[in-house]
């Protein structure tokens, strides 16, 4: 019988050290925490669920990771779910299509925290994130279609396993009881229904920093001796293919692949990704006046109509999945910034009324499986003049790449004047024999 | 004025803080009383016979803090209700809604009394009743493991009610918990990892973060449960939004009244099977050729999962269940299930010559009749049969307080604090202080406290 997918993955992840990345791969990396720091201290600087961080800092417990822009010192699990949480709340963290993973929010929190509680190299702790990506996507992947089907919300599953790979990794488990730790997530995978995030329930941001507090829970039971089931992808009648594809899961395609940290998505605005081509569509129209704007036909793939119609506009975080809230916020702001979502910009009439014109359809070109990640757009304006646009994908993504300077370029802007201190101290990671300076950086508020 | 349509879990929410659980009558209250003393030894008698669960490792100081069940401290609540949750786990032998741990940490923070944790358990049993009468179906047959599903629900109406919540916040709670449960693969339970464990305390840490957080607004949307895109559809395979169940608390009789007590430290799904050899002389493991076992369909398509043959997936296991029995005569928590056990080669020729297929008299449209037929063909050709058409604690003849009272103390051990055998839960009064029962626990005996 074949090696299971989860001893298959933990084989990797046991194994994985700085030495073993790819060049391009160790290059990378600074820029993916670089990546979500600036998404946490953006969520900070907006004040996002302070009273909630109040709650879980004042539970108190043992002060081994900082919680960052706040300098308040947790136990682990207790950091990296709130980091993960906050850094999420924006929707600007980085992605990975290929199993739709938000591995920032996820995996970058839990690797810091227990790098920090450990006294982990710079090294160490990147290498742990590097595995905590390949194990994410090469579980995620196969679960992908499944977790679609039901309307569940994928990167708040497929993150368990990357948290939970990078704090094995943290730990020093080895094969057996990394792929424990993985099998133990899978129990606890969330459900994650996408109502949250359509709704705008404020829980649906946890489905960043739930999964990191999962994945270093999972790894420190399994080092302390609680065994998880590893053949629980392959299981027939009970595993997790029955209970997402309604069969059982043939794994003998997937595994880890060393490049996968390169297939990353980065966000150029502050939307749920199935928002993105239609704003880069616009974007491409060039300069627009709100006021000209009679009307605007999106058509899109259907994945973002669904969500775009199930969407409440009226809350931060169910806005990030409106075509029409994202639309009218680019035009009259010329961005699509975490400054978009506040609530006087939520509250913004003329924003309402610009969105009110704005209509998404089903492309029927774009509806192909695997869908394409497109839009076309029509824009009618007052005096009857039409103008269109139309991309086959998002910006930042595909064959348009973000560069190192753009996403650094990002990353100051969200952080704004911690950002020298961050970028400092992330860039000194690789030769860095602990995490002192950047935990240092950490404690700067915003 | 257009109304707006309450959303489930304010339904939910409104009826469970409102005085609906403090009207149940006095045998729900008893019932109650039933639960929370089965679900406390089972913790202890896990902490006792099995060891220190790794979950407790995870539990650390922090406030609002609750009692670590058996360890003489207090710690950070959710994380007691965890590892009071899963300590007792591996002896598969609690029943009912996901309850009592939550609950208990919950009337600790609260400074609730025991009436309170009474009450409150009556909510979060009716309203996880009435849950799993809707989806716990359609789970087994996506290969889902429905407590550690639904468990959580339960958990959070009976922590929320306890910490006080309105109906709006317990509503998020709800909400919010809908979002965070696991779907829960039974593949760890069939499959014997300890992880399986686990099952026993998410529900409850969960419902306890839940109700904490909703404090601070961190809830749930308020189609959780319901919506296009929310838990049920997700569940039933409905591509949309769904329409629930009234919601009738007490219509079909009180759910906690309805809790059936676990006789056997394994799977329900052997416990008729169990029941029916119970009623026979012990034969000679020795002189037994054969043994068939027809039972209920769930109870036979659990048996074709099992994978290996680890104490905990032999628990899962009708074969190996009935093995272990017919070879030791009895099965004991924490004692018939162990890696020793089930290598024992007694007991593996045992479940080799047993079969388990589905009784035609039990595999009819309609309730799911949980019975079995057992057939023992001996050396000399003899055979020994008996039925049972419902496992023993079951509907109509459910263990007896004295029943539970014993197995209580069996698991607790003789080294149990005076002060919690002077309390005898099934008799304390209601006016008892959490607090000072926990307190009074911590003073005297060197075995198990609160």
């Amino acid at each position: 019988m074949p090696e299971s997918l989860l001893l298959r993955t933990a084989r990797r992840v046991a194994d994985l050290g700085w030495e073993d990345l790819l060049p391009a791969v160790r290059e990378r990396l600074p820029l993916v925490v670089l990546d979500v720091l600036g998404c946490g201290w953006v969520g900070a600087r907006l004040g996002v669920h302070a009273a909630w961080v109040e709650q879980i800092v004042a539970a108190g417990g043992p002060a081994d990771a900082t919680v960052w822009a706040r300098g308040d010192r947790l136990p682990a699990p207790h950091a990296a779910l709130v980091n993960g949480t906050i850094a999420h709340h924006v929707e600007m963290d980085d992605g990975n299509s290929r199993a739709s993973l938000h591995g920032g929010v996820t995996i970058v929190p839990a690797a810091l925290a227990l790098g920090e509680q450990t006294g982990a190299s710079g090294r160490a702790v990147l290498a742990a994130i590097a595995a905590g990506y390949e194990a994410a996507i090469a579980l995620g992947r196969p679960l992908l279609p499944g977790i679609g089907a039901h309307r569940l919300h994928p990167p708040v599953m497929v993150g368990c396993f990357g948290a939970t790979a990078a704090a094995s990794r943290m730990l020093g488990l080895n094969v057996e009881q990394t792929a424990g730790a993985l099998a133990l997530a899978a129990e606890v995978l969330p459900a994650g229904p996408f109502e949250a995030f359509t709704k705008g329930a404020p829980i649906k941001d946890t489905y960043g920093g739930w999964p990191a507090l999962v994945g270093v829970q999972s790894a420190l039971l399994a080092q302390a001796g609680l065994a998880g089931a590893v053949d629980l992808f392959e299981a027939p009648g009970d595993g997790l293919g029955p209970s997402l594809l309604h069969a059982p899961l043939d794994t003998a395609g997937f595994g880890p692949d060393p490049e996968e940290i390169l297939h990353n998505q980065y966000k150029a605005y502050s939307t749920c990704r199935s928002v993105q081509p239609t704003l880069t569509a616009v974007e491409r129209l060039g300069p627009l006046d709100p006021d000209d704007v009679a009307a605007i036909q999106v058509e899109t793939y259907p994945y973002a109509v669904g969500l775009s119609d199930d969407a409440d506009p009226t809350t931060a975080i169910g806005a990030r999945t409106s075509i029409p809230y994202g639309v009218a916020s680019l035009l009259l702001d010329g961005e699509v910034y975490p400054e978009s979502f506040v609530a006087r910009a939520l509250a913004d009439p003329r924003r309402q009324a610009l969105a009110g014109r704005v209509r998404a359809s089903i492309a029927s070109d774009m509806a192909s499986s695997p869908p394409v990640r497109g839009a076309r757009i029509t824009v009618t304006l007052t005096d009857g003049t039409i103008r269109r646009s139309e991309v086959r994908a998002t910006r930042w993504s595909g064959e348009d790449p973000a560069t190192p300077e753009e996403l650094r370029a990002k990353f100051r802007r969200l952080a704004g004047a911690a950002a020298p201190a961050l970028e400092t101290a992330v860039d000194a990671l690789p030769g860095a024999p602990h995490l002192d300076g950047l935990v240092a950086a950490l404690r700067v508020r915003p | 004025m257009t109304a707006i349509s309450a959303t489930l879990v304010d339904n939910l929410a409104t009826w469970a803080t409102s005085t609906g659980p403090e009207g149940a009558p006095v045998s729900a209250r008893r019932a109650a009383r039933r639960l929370v003393l089965d679900r406390l030894g089972i913790s202890l008698g896990g902490r006792r016979l099995l060891g220190q669960h790794p979950t407790a490792m995870l539990a650390l100081p922090g406030q609002p803090s609750a009692s670590l069940w058996g360890e003489r401290r207090s710690v950070f609540a959710p994380y007691a209700a965890l590892a009071n949750g899963c300590a007792g786990d591996a002896l598969e032998l609690e029943a009912g809604p996901d309850c009592v741990e939550a609950g208990w940490a919950a009337a600790e923070i609260a400074d609730r009394s025991f009436g309170d944790l009474l009450t409150a358990v009556i909510a979060g049993a009716e309203v996880g009743g009435y849950v799993r009468r809707w989806l716990a179906g359609p789970l087994e047959e996506h290969g889902l493991h429905p407590p550690a599903m639904l468990g959580a629900l339960s958990a959070t109406v009976t922590a929320g009610r306890l910490l006080g919540l309105s109906a709006a916040r317990l509503a998020g709670a709800l909400a919010g918990v809908a979002c965070l449960t696991p779907r829960a693969p039974f593949g760890p339970f069939t499959g014997g990892s300890t992880g399986k464990t686990l099952y026993g305390g998410w529900p409850h840490f969960l419902g306890l973060w839940a109700g904490l957080w909703s404090a601070d607004g961190m809830v749930g949307p308020p189609t959780a449960l319901e919506g296009s895109r929310g838990i049920a559809q997700s569940v039933l395979d409905a591509g949309g939004a769904v329409t629930p169940p009234p919601f009738g608390p007490g219509v079909h009789g009180w759910d906690v009244e309805q809790v059936t007590f676990k006789p056997f430290p394994c799977c329900r799904a052997s416990h008729p099977a169990l029941t029916a050899l119970a009623g026979l002389e012990r034969a000679d493991p020795a002189a037994i050729r054969e043994v068939r076992v027809r039972t209920y369909p769930y109870a036979v398509e659990l048996e074709r999962r099992v994978r290996g043959q680890a104490p905990i997936a032999a628990q899962a296991s009708v074969r190996w269940s009935v093995a272990v029995f017919l070879a030791h005569g009895e099965l004991q928590p924490g004692r018939s299930f162990t890696a020793t056990t089930v290598s024992d080669p007694i007991v593996t020729r045992l479940a080799d010559c047993t079969t388990v297929e589905v009784g035609l008299d039990y595999a009819g449209e309609g309730p799911r009749v949980r019975g079995a037929q057992v057939e023992i063909v001996l050396n000399d050709g003899r055979v020994q049969a008996a039925r049972a058409d419902e496992p023993r604690w079951g509907p109509s003849a459910p263990a007896t307080d004295e029943e539970l009272r014993e197995r209580f103390c069996a698991l607790v051990g003789d080294e149990l604090p005076p002060a919690l055998v002077d309390a005898d839960l099934l008799d304390l009064p209601e006016s008892t202080p959490m607090r000072a029962l926990v307190a009074a626990s911590e003073r005297g005996g060197t075995g198990p406290s609160l």
